[in-house]
């Protein structure tokens, strides 16, 4: 369950991260993101990156965060394949980080 | 100045990748399966895959040690070595070793045998190296000697470590480009698929890469050390790594105690949750016999054993690895075990395995692209027709060795003399062959051709297993062997990615020149 936990949280960073960019932006919300909010959204997805750590490290000491880092290529590979395939969809796995918290009780 | 920077960058780059990627693809692929090189092991066992796996601890542990003791005080009495392996989630079997001096040999041979769910002896599992041929070949090299193919080895890891740092820094928009994937655009696309496998493992490269030198740094770089401790290596090991010396045998029979009695000490030592992974007894029935036991480290980051060693006459406690090393060894010790990660559970060496093959295909792809922009530029010659030949043998090869191995591992006669031989054969005829048909043709029919064999052949294994083996795919899924089902999928993933490249074949393979009719036409 931790695992699932800390790859959604990844997946949600890395989503926040690929929205920051103009031209992925414009591929989900068919308009390109203004100054502010494109920088808004990177720092969304750091902030949830650095969240995403301490949870490892909370969940699963030093061997949480080598698996958090691991995790993060099924991640972004994951965002890869939706900016290619469906961009549409990207907006929903920027907010994979409520159903993270939502399992976090039961990841502990 | 900057741009000149970036130029030197860029060359070094090229041609530190290119000149070893071939090696490195060897490298990284071996290194990938010996992630699983238990499971692998396992596997090649089909002997063992009834009746005898379970991934349950023994019940009775102090009646499992007394069984095991007079089981090999009857059938190795005078072994040198004995030791009891309790499953675990990676050997989910009970077995019983001994090893056995052969004159004129300087390592003993070893003697395993497996034990059934009854507490009997098992059938013995047939003569193969399983996942231990991928790992000695991750960086022995198989057939090279021992010592120059650890430098070659080392060698090509520092080029890797100076690809990875140039890549980096040729990488102008490593950023900007994190999540871009821009497909059916030639070398674009070629260089896209190079920066995101390089680009999202990227610290899972360096990090297996720099690691890979620190595993035999004290081989590589051993002189700063001897010349601490005045060229004798050994009290540079003993200082570093205080270890338990083992007392030659005496000579002297004496009685040995009931090892399992020490358990309630090793308890009372190590805590009652602790899990004993196994028991080594040394010089059995001499005055100097000793019971080390070696405790499941789990998810520790650490590749350093756990030991408690007792005299196995009188029960002295002799040795007990200690809880704090200095600040210089935990640290070689965290990064051998990044390296190696023997804590890594189920999730977590998928992961790795999937980063390894990713490694894989950084490589690859950087060797493809090479083809396809001197091609792009119209520069035939005898490079690229070497480039293009050492693509075929080795991105085909591999995986075309591997399904031969399984194979061979499955199809030879279970009495046949040399039999681990014939199987490492088999792993390197499918490289042999890719080998022989680029010295022909290097062209699409040739990659089309030898995917497509691949495929066939891996498609076929998890069928000839259920044919040969008592247990198949289903029953293994039923049963929940999850390791065992898990390497029948990947024989179906492997047959479905050679058809679809067979398919979708790089555009970095070239293809084959038409007839002079149809040129003219």
């Amino acid at each position: 369950m931790s695992t699932l936990c800390l790859f959604l949280l990844s997946l949600g960073s890395f989503a926040l991260l690929a929205l920051c960019q103009f031209g992925h932006y414009r591929s989900a919300f068919g308009r390109a993101p203004s100054e502010q909010r494109a920088a808004t959204l990177k720092y969304a997805g750091l902030l949830q990156l650095c969240i995403g750590a301490v949870a490892a490290i909370y969940l699963q000491g030093g061997y949480g965060i080598i698996l958090y880092i691991c995790l993060w290529i099924p991640a972004a590979f994951t965002v890869v394949m939706l900016l290619g395939k469906s961009a549409r969809l990207l907006p929903t796995a920027a907010v994979a980080i409520v159903p993270a918290l939502a399992l976090l009780p039961f990841a502990v | 100045m900057k741009d000149s920077f970036y130029r030197s960058m860029n060359w070094l780059h090229t041609w530190a990748g290119l000149l070893v990627c071939w090696v490195l693809l060897l490298i990284f692929f071996a290194g990938s399966l010996s992630f699983f090189r238990h499971e692998i092991s396992l596997y090649a066992k089909p002997e063992l895959h009834a009746n005898v796996i379970t991934s349950a601890p023994p019940a009775d542990l102090a009646a499992t040690v007394q069984h095991a003791q007079q089981f090999l005080s009857t059938k190795a009495p005078h072994a040198p070595d004995w030791l009891i392996e309790f499953p675990s989630a990676r050997q989910p079997y009970l077995s019983y070793s001994w090893s056995e001096k052969i004159d004129g040999q300087r390592r003993p041979k070893f003697h395993s045998q497996p034990i059934d769910h009854n507490g009997n002896e098992a059938e013995r599992p047939r003569d193969t190296l399983g996942g231990n041929f991928f790992y000695r070949l991750h960086f022995d090299l198989h057939y090279l000697p021992v010592q120059p193919a650890r430098y070659l080895v080392g060698i090509c890891t520092m080029f890797m470590l100076i690809a990875l740092i140039s890549g980096i820094i040729i990488h102008k928009r490593i950023f900007k480009d994190f999540f871009s994937f821009r497909g059916g655009k030639g070398s674009r696309s070629w260089l896209d698929a190079h920066n995101i496998s390089a680009v999202f493992a990227l610290p899972f490269h360096l990090v297996i890469t720099y690691t890979g030198l620190i595993t035999l740094m004290f081989m590589y770089m051993p002189w700063a050390g001897l010349s601490i401790w005045k060229g004798d290596a050994d009290a540079m090991f003993d200082e570093m790594l205080p270890r338990f010396t083992q007392p030659s045998p005496s000579g002297q029979a004496a009685p040995m105690l009931d090892v399992h009695t020490l358990l309630p000490r090793v308890q009372q030592l190590w805590g009652d949750e602790a899990q004993i992974h196994d028991i080594r007894i040394r010089n059995p029935g001499d005055s100097q016999a000793t019971v080390s036991f070696n405790r499941d480290t789990g998810q520790q980051i650490t590749d350093e054993t756990t030991q408690l060693v007792f005299s196995a006459v009188d029960g002295t406690l002799l040795y007990q690895s200690p809880d704090n090393h200095s600040a210089a060894v935990a640290v070689h010790d965290t990064l051998m075990a990044l390296h190696t990660a023997r804590f890594a559970g189920p999730a977590l060496r998928s992961l790795g395995f999937v980063m390894g093959l990713l490694g894989c295909a950084m490589i690859a792809s950087g060797c493809l692209l090479w083809a396809l922009r001197l091609r792009e530029k119209r520069r035939q010659g005898f490079g690229l027709s070497l480039v293009e030949g050492l693509n075929l043998t080795m991105i085909v090869g591999l995986p075309l060795g591997t399904v031969l191995f399984f194979l061979a591992n499955r199809l030879l006669p279970e009495a046949l003399a040399g039999r681990p031989n014939l199987e490492v054969a088999a792993f390197f005829a499918g490289i042999a062959l890719c080998a022989l048909t680029a010295t022909v043709r290097r062209d699409s029919r040739a990659w089309r051709a030898l995917l497509g064999l691949t495929g066939l052949l891996a498609l076929a294994l998890p069928l000839i297993n259920a044919l040969s083996t008592p247990a198949n795919i289903f029953s293994n899924l039923q049963h929940g062997q999850w390791s065992l089902a898990i390497a029948d999928l990947l024989f179906i993933a492997t047959a479905a990615a050679c058809w679809f490249a067979r398919h979708h074949l790089p555009k970095g393979v070239p293809e084959p020149r038409k007839p002079l009719r149809e040129q003219t036409a």
